[in-house]
């Protein structure tokens, strides 16, 4: 089904303290992702390939790699003269205070341009979810049932992160009916409830113009938790590989998941491609004695090394006689010769030095920032 | 905005490109793809916007649907300009009747009112036939340093081909003393690259004379540069040291793609200096799975790898599944090998399929005894090469043949 009388909101910003290492230099939407990737770009796409022609994006601080990243958001096609992508940098006037501390606040201050769409329905995302979600469907199923909100639902363990939602649903012929919400600390095996919210664009607005003091209001407790009777809140389970960022292991692991042709497959289905900003790199070069197992390389790469298991991004440059396992290189990172990194996460632009050694635990990368030489 | 342009380029892009066979059944030879990114085009579309030219009239003819649809509005190569950017210009239909473009000049001719719009003082003209790097500022920057008619830009070309090309001889200045197109028995190996600055007041003359002459082929090469020349107007040669192909034929569209690979030849693609824009596709990175083997070779993001890969380049999109074997090949978009199958010294068009065990083309080592019969294999777009069966060496198989 083609949303396109849904609006968008996605927050670029979601819970970044989570990751201060990674999102240090940046927002959690612009983490560089998946070889060639930022975060937002998954749920982004997802969008626009579902027919959402207008999304707002709500941004906090340290906005300016996203800027950069989505511009004027001529990769999803999102340049129009009506609707398209439109970046909310906070923005302090007579009754909003700037930067905002939570989602209800920050719906609260671009609330006027909330209102100003011509849409029906809202659908509202966090900017640290990595999956691929068909929103047509999600829609489709949303009328289908009548519901007043529906949640994307995900089996399995929840994310490490505040406010997160456990719920409990009962079989109906439509959607399962959400009985039973519990906003948690996360870290919990059960159905979970990442923040995709699909719902009436006025249910929305309402919520917002009676939120007395948004800056003490959730959507989990007082939109769903509180209304979980009154309301008719379905769920909708996600049938995709989703993976919500709440530490620089989750990070890492989700990047190395990609190695599974199974789970790629998920990411990456042929009928909604991942858009991404372009930079017209040339293709790989591996060179006569490069030895590659196991890994993702994306394109402008210079391969004279070893790469096993690991997550290559644009124009890296691996040496002669580098080894390289386990490990995430971000973009425009340089590996001397014969140096040998394991288990490391390399942020954008690290260098390091020829026959030196960097290595981290299996389970716990070693970060390297951004601009790094070592 | 102002229209006015100091210089602006037409890229003649109708050719037909009849010697690459089955790999220009369907599209221009312009769009041919190459270097694991890029179509040809790609090229001189990206020399005049690193050179600073933001307008270009693209001339079509043969097929232009699949090359206008790549060009699109420009974006890609940051010609989506509000005035100027890239305009594709076709034959159409006139008061005094239709007429195709005859030939190179004639369609020139046929643009005069396309480059009028923009009154430039020079009007460069590009083929959209060769792969080369070529900052055209510093052509034009010569062409009035000379105060010339017409300014060609040249190279040495191997005695062995010279005969193929316009070829010139020049006095120290640069300044062409003779010119010659095609000749049967070349006397100097310095040819014209198709690469053309005119002062546009003196082409424009020109170019309405040679349609006023019946007895004109209306070629740049063969009739107006000859005249220009006869009539005493001063055209200068243009030296140009870098790489460049004429990429005309199956031979040499192999030979210049695996020029990628070979460090002793000077085409940089990699080069964030002169960057080469392309139509980018949304494909995930490449996967190269355990057990395969990438030695020397250039693999594009969408491809996914668990055979043997050398020396060989590799498309967006391309598959080598397990077992298979791919040595001095392309592999074009899509293009995909099956457990076990053999693809040496070929060209694998888009999307065409190699079977589980099938053998495409030979290595040269295997062939010593008849090297007369070496040669590059070519499977069209979307053929399906069945499982077990064989594609000689030289063969070419298109589309909608059984094989």
């Amino acid at each position: 089904m083609r949303a396109n009388n849904v609006l968008g909101i996605l927050y670029a910003s979601s819970h970044e303290n989570t990751v201060e290492a990674l999102s240090g230099p940046r927002t959690m939407g612009s983490i560089p992702f998946g070889g060639r990737y930022r975060v937002v770009d998954f749920l982004l796409s997802a969008m626009v390939n579902a027919g959402i022609s207008h999304v707002l994006m709500p941004t906090k601080s340290n906005y300016r790699s996203l800027m950069d990243h989505v511009g004027t958001g001529k990769p999803w096609d999102l340049t129009r003269k009506r609707e398209g992508l439109i970046l909310l940098p906070p923005f302090s006037s007579g009754d909003s205070k700037g930067v905002y501390t939570n989602r209800v606040e920050a719906a609260a201050s671009i609330l006027g341009f909330i209102r100003d769409a011509d849409k029906e329905y809202v659908l509202l995302v966090d900017g640290n979810l990595v999956c691929n979600p068909d929103f047509g469907e999600m829609l489709a199923q949303h009328l289908r049932s009548g519901a007043d909100i529906t949640l994307a639902a995900v089996p399995g363990h929840a994310p490490a992160l505040k406010n997160t939602l456990l719920i409990q649903t009962q079989d109906t012929d439509t959607l399962p009916r959400v009985t039973e919400i519990a906003v948690t600390g996360g870290d919990l095996d059960g159905l979970w409830a990442p923040h995709i919210l699909l719902m009436r664009k006025d249910l929305l607005v309402s919520f917002i113009e009676r939120a007395i003091d948004p800056t003490v209001m959730s959507f989990e407790r007082d939109l769903l938790q509180e209304n979980v009777e009154r309301l008719d809140i379905r769920a909708w389970t996600l049938p995709n590989f989703v993976t919500a960022i709440d530490s620089v292991e989750t990070y890492y692991n989700a990047n190395l998941a990609l190695l599974s042709t199974a789970k790629r497959a998920l990411l990456f289905p042929a009928d909604r491609p991942v858009y991404t900003k372009v930079r017209d790199e040339a293709p790989t070069l591996y060179g006569l004695n490069s030895h590659v197992q196991n890994s993702l390389v994306a394109d402008g790469c210079t391969i004279r090394g070893e790469v096993h298991d690991s997550v290559i991004f644009r124009g890296v440059r691996i040496g002669r006689g580098a080894v390289v396992r386990g490990s995430v290189v971000m973009q425009d990172s340089v590996i001397g010769d014969n140096a040998v990194i394991e288990n490391v996460i390399l942020d954008k632009h690290v260098t390091v030095a020829p026959s030196s050694r960097l290595s981290g635990a299996a389970r716990c990368p070693y970060f390297v920032p951004k601009n790094t030489d070592t | 905005m102002n229209r006015n342009r100091e210089c602006i380029a037409m890229l003649l892009a109708g050719g037909q490109g009849s010697r690459l066979g089955v790999l220009t059944q369907t599209i221009a030879k312009p769009a041919v793809p190459y270097g694991g990114k890029y179509r040809i085009i790609d090229f001189p579309l990206s020399n005049c916007v690193n050179s600073g030219i933001d307008t270009v009239g693209v001339l079509t003819q043969y097929q232009p649907l699949e090359l206008a649809d790549y060009l699109g509005n420009g974006q890609a190569w940051d010609l989506d300009r509000a005035d100027g950017g890239v305009h594709i210009l076709s034959p159409y239909q006139q008061i005094a009747g239709t007429s195709w473009y005859k030939n190179t000049a004639n369609a020139i001719y046929q643009n005069i009112p396309f480059i009028e719009r923009y009154n430039p003082a020079y009007v460069l003209i590009l083929s959209g036939d060769h792969i080369y790097k070529m900052n055209y500022n510093k052509m034009l920057q010569f062409h009035k340093e000379k105060d010339a008619a017409c300014t060609i830009a040249m190279l040495e070309v191997p005695w062995e081909e010279a005969s193929r090309f316009g070829l010139m001889k020049t006095d120290e200045s640069g300044q062409i003393l003779e010119f010659e197109e095609k000749p049967a028995h070349p006397t100097t190996n310095t040819a014209s690259m198709g690469v053309y600055i005119f002062s546009w007041e003196k082409l424009r003359a020109y170019l309405v004379a040679d349609e006023n002459n019946p007895a004109s082929s209306n070629d740049f090469g063969h009739d107006l540069i000859p005249a220009m020349h006869a009539a005493g107007e001063r055209l200068f040669g243009y030296q140009f040291d870098g790489y460049w192909k004429d990429v005309g034929t199956i031979d040499s569209l192999w030979e210049a793609n695996l020029d990628l690979l070979n460090p002793n030849v000077n085409i940089q693609v990699q080069d964030s200096a002169w960057r080469i824009y392309y139509q980018n596709t949304a494909a995930p990175p490449a996967y190269i799975a355990p057990g395969a083997k990438t030695r020397d070779c250039l693999i594009s993001e969408g491809c996914s790898v668990a055979g043997a890969v050398d020396y060989s380049v590799l498309f967006s999109g391309v598959t080598v599944e397990e077992g298979a074997q791919v040595d001095y090949s392309i592999l074009m978009p899509g293009a995909v090998v099956k457990k076990g199958a053999r693809v040496h010294t070929a060209i694998v068009a888009e999307d065409a399929v190699i079977g589980a065990g099938a053998v495409v083309g030979a290595a040269s080592e295997t062939m010593q005894e008849h090297l007369e019969d070496w040669g590059v294999a070519v499977v069209g777009k979307g053929v399906v090469v069945a499982d077990g069966s064989t594609v000689l060496p030289k063969e070419m198989i298109s589309s909608g043949e059984e094989h």
